[in-house]
This record gives C-alpha cells, sequence and structure tokens, in this order.
C-alpha cells in the first residue's frame, strides 16, 4: 500500500465564481439531492456510486495510485480540477447534466495517455469495440 | 495549488464525449487495456470499490468523535494531529495523509467544502455525498455560508456563531469536530457514535439530539 506522504506546498487557491441566478430553485435541487442529515452514518440512502461505470472509474483511479502507477494523487487531482473547470466554463446554466465522474473519467483518461500508459489510439479503438458490441462483458476483466 | 510549472497537465482542448453509452464504453476500454497491460487487476479495483462501498464511511469518523467527546487527552491529540490520533484508532489511509480536525464551540461552527473539486477526508468520512460535488455547492459555501447553511442544508445559525469555512483544496483534508449534544451524559463511546451524521462531520448540520 503506498502510504508516501506527498510533500508539496500547501497555499489552495480559493476560486470564488459569481453565484448564480435562480438560487431558489437550485437550492430546492441541492436539497432533492441531499440525503442523509437525520440519518446514521451508513444509512443515509445515498448509493456511492449511481452506475457500475462509476465504480469502475474510481475503482482504476485508485487502484493506479495505490500501486504507485503515479506517484502523487494530485497527478490525477490536478487533472480532475482541470476538468471540472472547463466543464463549468462551458455548462453554467445546466446543473442537471453535471455529472461529477464523467469528469472523473475524463481526467483519468488523460492522466493515462499523458504518463504514457496508453495511447489515445488505442483507447479509441477499444471504446469503439464496445460501444459497437464487438466486444462483449467478458472482454473486460480478463487479459487476452 | 501552486502554478503551472513543468509537469503539470496541457490545457485542455476539446470537448470531453457525454452520453452514457459512451461513458460506459469507455470506461471498459481503459480498464481492459489497462488490465491486457498488466498495470492493473480487476480484483485490485474491485477491493478498491467495495472498501469504500461498504467498509469506510462516516461511521469510523463518528467514532473518532465519540471518543474525542469522552477522552479529553484524546481530543487534544485528535486537535493537534488529526492523522496521528485516528491512526492509534486504526482509521487512516489514502486521502487522510493530512488531516485536520476543527472543532466546534458555541461561537464557532466549522464547514468544509472544495472549491476546485471534491476533496474529502475518505479515512473518516468515505467518499463524498452527490452534493458536496456540486459546482453550487462549492461555490455558495464559500461565499455566502450561513445564507447556504440556512436554504439549503435547513441549519440556522445566529449572527453570534461565527463560521469558519475550510476549503480542503490543497494538501489537509478536514473534518468536523461538533459539539457533543446535551442529554448524552455517562453514555459510552458506542452509544454516542450514533448521534454524529456524516453530515455534521461536514458541517451542513449539528449531530443529532438524544
Amino acid at each position: 500500500m503506498n502510504q508516501q506522504r506527498e510533500t508539496e506546498q500547501a497555499g489552495g487557491e480559493r476560486q470564488s465564481q459569481q453565484a448564480p441566478q435562480g438560487l431558489s430553485a437550485q437550492a430546492e435541487r441541492l436539497i432533492a439531492h441531499m440525503e442523509g442529515t437525520t440519518a446514521l452514518p451508513r444509512q443515509n440512502g445515498e448509493l456511492v456510486f449511481n452506475a457500475p461505470w462509476e465504480s469502475r472509474a474510481f475503482g482504476m483511479a485508485a487502484a493506479l495510485y495505490e500501486q504507485g502507477r503515479y506517484q502523487r494523487w494530485d497527478e490525477f487531482r490536478e487533472r480532475l480540477i482541470a476538468e471540472i473547470a472547463a466543464w463549468e466554463r462551458h455548462h453554467r446554466e445546466r446543473e442537471e447534466s453535471w455529472n461529477y465522474y464523467a469528469r472523473w473519467l475524463a481526467a483519468l483518461e488523460r492522466l493515462l495517455v499523458e504518463k504514457g500508459m496508453l495511447s489515445k489510439e488505442e483507447i479509441e479503438l477499444r471504446t469503439a469495440e464496445f460501444a459497437s458490441g464487438a466486444r462483449g462483458e467478458g472482454h473486460v476483466r480478463h487479459a487476452h | 495549488m501552486s502554478a503551472q510549472q513543468a509537469g503539470s497537465p496541457p490545457p485542455i482542448t476539446g470537448m470531453y464525449p457525454r452520453s452514457e453509452a459512451e461513458v460506459v464504453a469507455r470506461t471498459k476500454a481503459l480498464e481492459s487495456l489497462l488490465i491486457e497491460k498488466g498495470l492493473t487487476s480487476s480484483d485490485l479495483i474491485d477491493k478498491m470499490v467495495s472498501l469504500y462501498e461498504k467498509d469506510i464511511g462516516p461511521l469510523l469518523g463518528a467514532k473518532v468523535v465519540a471518543r474525542a467527546w469522552v477522552d479529553p487527552a484524546f481530543k487534544t491529540r485528535l486537535l493537534e494531529n488529526a492523522t496521528k490520533a485516528c491512526a492509534e484508532m486504526g482509521i487512516g489511509g489514502v486521502q487522510g495523509e493530512d488531516m485536520v480536525c476543527v472543532e466546534n464551540t458555541p461561537t464557532v461552527h466549522n464547514v468544509i467544502v472544495c472549491t476546485l473539486c471534491s476533496c474529502y477526508p475518505w479515512p473518516v468520512l468515505g467518499l463524498p455525498p452527490n452534493w458536496y460535488k456540486y459546482p453550487q455547492y462549492r461555490s455558495r459555501m464559500v461565499i455566502e455560508p450561513r445564507q447556504a447553511l440556512q436554504e439549503d442544508f435547513g441549519l440556522a445559525l445566529p449572527e453570534s456563531v461565527e463560521i469558519h469555512v475550510w476549503d480542503t483544496s490543497a494538501e489537509i483534508r478536514y473534518f468536523v469536530l461538533p459539539e457533543r449534544p446535551a442529554g448524552t451524559e455517562g453514555m459510552t463511546e458506542e452509544e454516542l457514535a450514533k448521534f454524529v451524521t456524516r453530515d455534521a462531520l461536514i458541517g451542513v448540520a449539528k449531530t443529532k439530539a438524544p
């Protein structure tokens, strides 16, 4: 298990943003999504992952870090921050389409390509194979 | 966060695909390629998922808080070095390498946020809830915390209570030591832990009352 402490400068910058208009509608949406204020800690009624792909995206980033395939968690986190910021620049009004793990997946893919673990071409090719059904479920978990 | 330096990721160009079908296919593609190249295994991925779905969650943070309520020396150690104090209880790990516990008092209420992404003290809280990651929460809590707590979370704090917002964007991972509720005198740690909710550990709620 990689317990190595990352030493880097503290000093996170606050990114202040203009609060969006129509706060009460958005607040309602927030409250509708928020659960667990009165429930016991483990029974907050909310799934950790909303779909299996989210759990795999999470698991990959965490596993690769545990294995030391990348040395600092910040190498992933910086890309996640960048993906989130890019999305927010383009999608401020459409909060319904916000999907956190889509940002996570994008950051993971960038990390893998930029660290030279996978190439963009092979990712695109393999994605197309899964999307078209040319590859089935059983082709994920085992090496061929 | 440090300024752009050698080794920082290049700027993002192009839109990222958003359809559900495409993200599903991409996720499978990444996993199958990583396994083929021997970079990881599905077993290890399963293990990480299972850890956070089943084992690591706010129940651990509740135990830490309950101990701090009954043991003043532990509380002192917790406030001084939360990572070390949690390690005494076998609690720690990824995203908990540098934890800081901030204490609520009758005049100070603490709340945590990560304005840039979703940084969160995994070892004591598990993975963050959806709303914690929403742009809305992340921006509003630093701009107008008192209104956000009142309007979005139903937590009304009088003006006499100072609100400290801790932006978990840097290396440190914060969590809150909420006030012990009245009427819990003589209770065991196990009983006390039941009053500590995830939301109280984040700071968007108070503890449950007995």
